[in-house]
């Protein structure tokens, strides 16, 4: 509340707005599950807190564009590093795509020769046979096995090295 | 926690309490929804309920 040239109490209001913050990485989503049950207590005018599943050490807060609020939001919070930017917006349009992340399996077509990351077959290569968006999962048959046996794993257990189109 | 097939609700209980979907615990990414009526990014995924939702749901 602030008074006006008539003397009158009136209610300050801020433009929407989004924030940076900079977190411990791998303690995002505690950030912001700490961030959001203390801002519900507090009524601080946030509205959301998102935690992007390809952005680590780095949660986005949305509400009022009010530092001093945000500033007294995090504070004694655990795991939070401070305000990136301070107070430079941050429009809706550039996290767009945090919000609908993209499937893993995208990027990888059938015919791929892929090499798998992690799991039982870590280090072999293979060939893309099936891959399954819904799941996404993707069924491969390894170069070095004996018997051509395909089998199905996670889609990001594994790193493309060639693409079916460049070959 | 779980996370809804359907409305990506996060959920410690055995059914989601949104809309009774499916609970799967392959879940990704993180949305805490303070204020849904003000929230522009509840807004444009739709959500018009307050709490813990995931972005990506396996």
């Amino acid at each position: 509340m602030k008074k006006n040239i008539l003397g009158d109490f009136e209610e300050v209001t801020f433009p929407h707005t989004i924030f940076a913050l900079k977190t411990a990485l791998g303690h995002e989503k505690t950030v912001a599950e700490n961030l959001g049950h203390k801002a519900k207590r507090k009524g601080n005018n946030i509205y959301a807190i998102l935690s992007p599943m390809n952005l680590r050490g780095y949660v986005l807060l949305e509400g009022e564009k009010n530092l001093k609020a945000v500033e007294e939001l995090i504070k004694g919070v655990q795991y939070v590093r401070g305000i990136v930017g301070g107070e430079r917006d941050i429009d809706l349009k550039e996290i767009e795509h945090y919000l609908a992340p993209k499937p893993i399996v995208a990027d990888i077509t059938e015919g791929d020769i892929v090499e798998i990351i992690n799991g039982p077959f870590k280090g072999e290569k293979a060939r893309v046979k099936q891959i399954d968006t819904g799941k996404e999962e993707i069924t491969v048959e390894l170069f070095e096995a004996m018997v051509s046996i395909p089998v199905t794993i996670k889609g990001d257990s594994v790193r493309v090295l060639e693409k079916e189109e460049n070959r | 926690m779980l996370a809804c097939k359907k409305c990506m609700f996060l959920t410690e209980e055995e059914k989601c309490p949104l809309c009774s979907g499916e609970l799967s615990k392959e879940w990704q990414g993180m949305l805490v929804v303070i204020d849904h009526t003000s929230s522009d990014i509840a807004e444009h995924m739709g959500i018009k309920a307050n709490g813990r939702f995931a972005l990506k749901v396996r």
